[in-house]
């Protein structure tokens, strides 16, 4: 069988064509998904990216700049002063011996 | 850096970027078979491809405004989108698990069964339908569309020398299977 003979046999398959309301089903599909140009999009996505990106460097430079307590002693007050002295002690404490 | 590409349907695109209905409907007119031919060469089924030849038009209406000319031709594109949109359904349909053997049945009315839509396949489509995707579509733009390999191979997504030979190794295939239906 040669190149010709696969264009014959194309020729004379037999394709079904689409049904004579597809343009009008197609055409009533794009009346309810009207083209929107490039720049008819409001902006939102990228004003929300670029606040949270904002919001995102202020915590971490809050953090980053927040100074911490550098010795045992300053460690027990700052946990005193949060209110978890009893925690800390206990973290902090000695082993209690197991019976 | 590629070549600029002539459209020959670049005579709708102003208007087309404007929603203009009646042009979109001349487009339809040019190359609406163009479109649900290929997807029905690749599904094997005629209102499966009409759903992609609709999902491939009304993606382009979308895309109208923001059109660039002389990247692609439209009816390329359109080949492009139908033939990705019918790999995703050929995709869902195959088992995904050994021995899951069962093909999704369509329940919308007037959907065919299978085994009906089979019996409306011809020799050359029967013979098609039993080979890989990519085969069949690379017969199709050659053979049922005329297309140069050069346009085929960008609606492919592949180079033109993976064409070629893809093409070639399509070729003999489609003629031992025809030689064993006919």
């Amino acid at each position: 069988m040669s190149k010709d003979d696969l264009h014959t046999l194309f020729e004379r398959s037999d394709v079904p064509a689409p049904r004579a309301d597809l343009t009008d089903r197609i055409l009533a599909a794009a009346e309810n998904s009207a083209p929107k140009a490039a720049n008819d999009n409001p902006p939102w996505g990228r004003i929300t990216a670029a606040i949270t990106s904002v919001a995102a460097c202020a915590m971490v430079a809050v953090f980053a700049l927040t100074p911490v307590p550098v010795d045992d002693a300053a460690w027990e007050s700052h946990a005193d002063a949060a209110g978890f002295a009893d925690l800390y002690a206990w973290v902090e404490g000695e082993p209690e011996a197991l019976e | 850096m590629l070549a600029k590409v002539t459209d020959p349907d670049s005579d709708l695109l102003p208007a087309l970027r404007r929603g203009d209905q009646r042009t979109f409907k001349t487009l339809m007119q040019r190359r609406l078979e163009t479109v649900h031919r290929l997807a029905y060469r690749l599904l094997g089924d005629e209102f499966e491809a009409e759903d992609v030849a609709q999902e491939a038009f009304l993606k382009l209406w979308k895309a109208a405004p923001d059109w660039q000319e002389g990247k692609a031709k439209l009816s390329t594109w359109l080949c492009r989108v139908a033939t990705n949109a019918c790999y995703d359904r050929l995709r869902k349909k195959r088992p995904s698990l050994p021995g899951e053997m069962l093909e999704p049945t369509d329940e919308r009315p007037g959907a065919l069964s299978l085994i009906e839509t089979r019996q409306r396949w011809d020799a050359l489509q029967t013979a098609m339908m039993s080979m890989p995707d990519k085969q069949r579509t690379a017969l199709s733009l050659c053979y049922d569309q005329a297309l140069p390999q050069r346009e085929a191979a960008l609606i492919m997504e592949m180079s033109e020398k993976a064409y070629e030979s893809l093409l070639v190794r399509a070729r003999k295939a489609l003629k031992e299977k025809v030689s064993d239906h006919v």
